[in-house]
């Protein structure tokens, strides 16, 4: 088995969480995915505060980001990554179901690494989280090296 | 240096007295000259007396010597003769001689003569009586000659006298006419002297006489005012060269004539009277009176004189004629003023620099009630409102120190004592050196114009809080815009994704029945879908910025042609598209009209074979640009077209053609922002066509 990383998926919706693991789980990606509920929980991870003050080290190999989430939103953790010379070099991929305008511009200012619209359609999930899987979990080399996170 | 009078008087009385001097002098010496003469005239005739007297002494005694010797009587002749003119001769002698000198000797002289005369007596009777030979011994006893000799001795003494006397006067004479010559010459050279010495100075002060009045005859000239001397006959005697200016006529043209010719008639008996009291001695102060110009124009001409002895008048002239008329024009000017403030409907005030009213127009006693005499001065602050006195103050010290206009809304005191608002307004009136003289001001009732103010206020307060309550609907609208698309979809997608999720997980297990279902499910899910991205799109159209690009409406068309490849696959569809011409607008909006307009046309036209679908301009009209989408599809009942554009309104049944009744709302909604018109013509079953306008590009 390959030595893959973690997929961290952000988003306060169980059921698109749901649907976006079974859209994997149809793929049988290999990586582990880590679904966290709001963008404060997120900065924990990445952070390692609160909850996962004693999480092993190690960073994810693509964060899939809900933008509209309670508490802290995507477009508030994609800042924070990206302005973290620690945390600028993960992939960041936003998944959301808005079609504003604004909110691609601001993604792309912000230094999102891209920026997908959640397809209606199951089928069409299906594919998007199977390209998104291969390409961040498998084909793209990360920043750091590729060291294996320990499992929680 | 000048030259006094008193110096030259003193030089020349000078010069005359060494002249009399000189001339006392030369009379003198005359007369002495005469006395001289007359001495030595008088020394010849005393040596001639002498001679004469010695020479009849000789007589007697040859005389008698002869008789004695002959006894003739005819010697006796000269002895008479002698002794007859010895006493004349002697006498003369007496008178003639002065000198106290001779006159001793004459003295001594005459017992001397008196013996010899008696010793030749005495010879003489003794020959008569004793005869020649006693006669002969009395002159041989030699009496007679010693005497003689005695006299002989005396006269010489005398005539040596006489002529040393006359030495001494020639030398005195001589002396003095030496005298007199020196003396006489410098005399004559010192008058000379003097003479000439004030005969230069005469001269130097006669030239700087007939300098001093070049310069004044040249000032006289320069005169802008009309200098002249008049005499008391009525003329001119001399006249500056301002009275050729000023009137017109020539110098000779004014002395050949009385003045009061060219007096205007109305004057004439003023300046009489004027003339009469400068000639009792009196001077004369601005006296007015018109003068005829050559060109038959009158002067008005402004006079001061001064009367001068012999009935002469200095008189200086002033031509006022246009000081009188700019008096006139100012007057009328005033009196214009004043006719203009009175006919204005606003109150008209003026006053002095310090605030002492001097001017109201009537509309001012109209709305005070105070009469003017109450109002000038400080009169002016009373129909003031109290609240108002201390800003009406202010500003006016404002104003004033500024040199700035006057400005001031408060309320006046009407007659009835309502206060109404008014805006006073005055403008400092400046003299050369910036100092204020008067302010001019008006008073303009802006009582309705507050009362129009406080309402437009009103209302754009009411206007902003409106305003502010429209934004904040916008803003809501944003935010729900946002809802609808982020929040309305996800469940949408759920519901499709479980649907999914359902059909796997229970794959051969469901009957066609509820296979069905599921289909249902999904399919109003996706309309859902549609629906909510046609009300985000129509949304987005209304509020998205709009560009003002060029746009190329055939490259539009084919992209958006090549959007409509799926929907046309299998369709026999005529398409006829004409060239379309450049239009100005936003690039992504009108692609989605295009889009829109197309797509409806291969919707309609499903049924048709073939379908036909045309596309062009029609051409201009007011400035626009008018582009038609023309089908020969299921068309629409004319009745209905106003319904066509609205939101959700649709014209068809979904089972007939799907759709959401959004497509053409957005369409009107980016033609009507691009300042265009949209509108439709179509018939039930014939087909439908849609028109709209654009505002061409720019024709370079």
């Amino acid at each position: 088995m390959p030595n893959l990383q973690r997929i961290l998926l952000v988003d306060d919706s169980p059921r698109d969480a749901e649907l976006a693991l079974a859209a994997l789980e149809t793929y049988h990606l290999a990586n582990e995915v880590l679904v966290l509920r709001d963008g404060a929980e997120a900065l924990d991870y990445l952070y390692r505060r609160g909850e996962f003050a004693g999480r092993g080290d190690g960073q994810p190999a693509v964060i899939l980001l809900d933008l509209k989430m309670p508490k802290v939103d995507g477009l508030e953790v994609l800042s924070q990554i990206k302005g973290d010379p620690a945390l600028k070099m993960i992939p960041v991929v936003v998944m959301t179901s808005s079609r504003e305008e604004q909110d691609r511009v601001n993604s792309y200012q912000l230094g999102v690494n891209a920026y997908v619209l959640k397809p209606v359609k199951f089928q069409e999930l299906v594919e998007a989280m199977k390209m998104l899987g291969t390409f961040w979990g498998v084909v793209n080399e990360p920043a750091d090296g590729g060291t294996r996170e320990n499992s929680v | 240096v000048k030259t006094s009078i008193q110096e030259l008087f003193t030089g020349f009385v000078l010069a005359l007295m060494v002249l009399a001097a000189v001339a006392w002098y030369g009379w003198r010496h005359t007369v002495r000259m005469e006395e001289a003469a007359v001495l030595v005239n008088h020394t010849e005739r005393v040596r001639d007396a002498l001679d004469h007297l010695l020479s009849e002494l000789q007589e007697i005694e040859v005389g008698a010597r002869g008789f004695v010797i002959t006894g003739d009587p005819k010697f006796l002749e000269p002895f008479d003769g002698g002794l007859k003119k010895v006493p004349e001769e002697l006498r003369g002698l007496e008178q003639l001689i002065r000198d106290a000198e001779q006159k001793a000797s004459l003295a001594a002289l005459e017992p001397l003569i008196a013996d010899r005369i008696a010793v030749a007596r005495r010879n003489v009777e003794l020959r008569q009586t004793s005869g020649f030979e006693a006669a002969r011994q009395d002159v041989a006893s030699g009496a007679g000659r010693i005497v003689m000799d005695q006299i002989r001795v005396r006269f010489a003494q005398m005539d040596a006298r006489e002529q040393a006397l006359l030495d001494q006067r020639s030398a005195a004479a001589r002396q003095e006419a030496s005298n007199n010559t020196l003396f006489t010459l410098v005399g004559t050279g010192l008058s000379f002297a003097l003479l000439i010495t004030v005969f230069a100075l005469v001269v130097r002060e006669n030239r700087l006489r007939r300098q001093t009045q070049a310069e004044i005859d040249r000032f006289f000239a320069l005169s802008l005012d009309m200098l002249c001397i008049a005499n008391a006959d009525g003329y001119f005697k001399r006249i500056s060269p301002a009275f050729t200016q000023t009137l017109g006529w020539s110098t000779e043209e004014i002395l050949a004539r009385p003045f009061l010719d060219f007096v205007h008639p109305d004057d004439s008996v003023a300046t009489v009277r004027v003339v009469e009291t400068l000639g009792k001695g009196q001077p004369l102060l601005d006296f007015e009176n018109r003068y005829q110009h050559k060109d038959g124009s009158w002067r008005v001409l402004s006079w001061k004189a001064v009367p001068q002895p012999g009935g002469l008048m200095y008189c200086a002239g002033r031509d006022i004629t246009e000081r009188k008329r700019a008096e006139e024009s100012l007057r009328k000017s005033e009196e214009e003023f004043r006719s203009l403030a009175e006919s204005m409907p606003q109150i008209v005030w003026a006053t002095r620099a310090d605030g002492w009213n001097i001017y109201f127009n009537q509309q001012w006693v109209d709305y005070t009630g105070l009469t003017r005499e109450e109002s000038y001065g400080h009169g002016w602050n009373i129909p003031f409102h109290p609240d108002d006195q201390q800003r009406a103050w202010d500003a006016w010290q404002r104003a004033t120190k500024n040199l700035d206009t006057y400005q001031l809304e408060c309320r006046l005191r009407r007659a009835d004592g309502v206060y109404r608002w008014w805006l006073i307004r005055g403008i400092p009136q400046c003299n050369a050196n910036g100092e204020i003289q008067k302010w001019f001001g008006t008073c303009t009732d802006i009582e309705d114009i507050k009362e129009a103010e406080e309402k437009i206020a009103r209302l754009n307060a009411d206007l902003q809080h409106r305003a502010a309550q429209l934004e904040g609907a916008n803003k809501e609208l944003e935010s729900f815009s946002y809802s609808v698309s982020h929040d309305l979809r996800a469940p949408l997608r759920h519901v499709q994704g479980y649907v999914q999720m359902l059909a796997a997980a229970t794959e051969g297990q469901l009957s066609d029945k509820a296979l069905r279902y599921l289909k249902t499910i999904n399919d109003a899910s996706v309309e859902m879908g549609q629906l909510i991205d046609d009300l985000l799109a129509f949304s987005r159209m209304g509020r998205a910025e709009m560009s003002e690009d060029s746009v190329e409406p055939d490259i539009l068309m084919k992209e958006t042609l090549r959007g409509l490849e799926l929907a046309v696959q299998g369709r026999n569809i005529e398409w006829k598209i004409a060239p379309l011409p450049g239009v100005v607008g936003d690039r992504a909006m009108i692609r989605q009209v295009l889009v829109n307009l197309v797509g409806n046309a291969v919707k309609y036209t499903r049924q048709r074979d073939p379908a036909r679908i045309e596309i062009g301009c029609e051409g201009e009209k007011d400035g626009r640009l008018i582009f038609f989408v023309r089908d020969n599809g299921a068309g629409f009942d004319m009745q209905y077209a106003h319904k066509l554009f609205g939101v959700f309104q649709r014209l068809h049944r979904a089972d007939e053609f799907e759709g959401t009744g959004i497509g053409l709302a957005t369409v009107r909604r980016i033609i009507s922002r691009h300042g265009g018109r949209v509108w439709a013509e179509g018939k039930v079953g014939e087909g439908a066509a849609f028109y709209f306008t654009l505002q061409p590009a720019a024709t370079a």
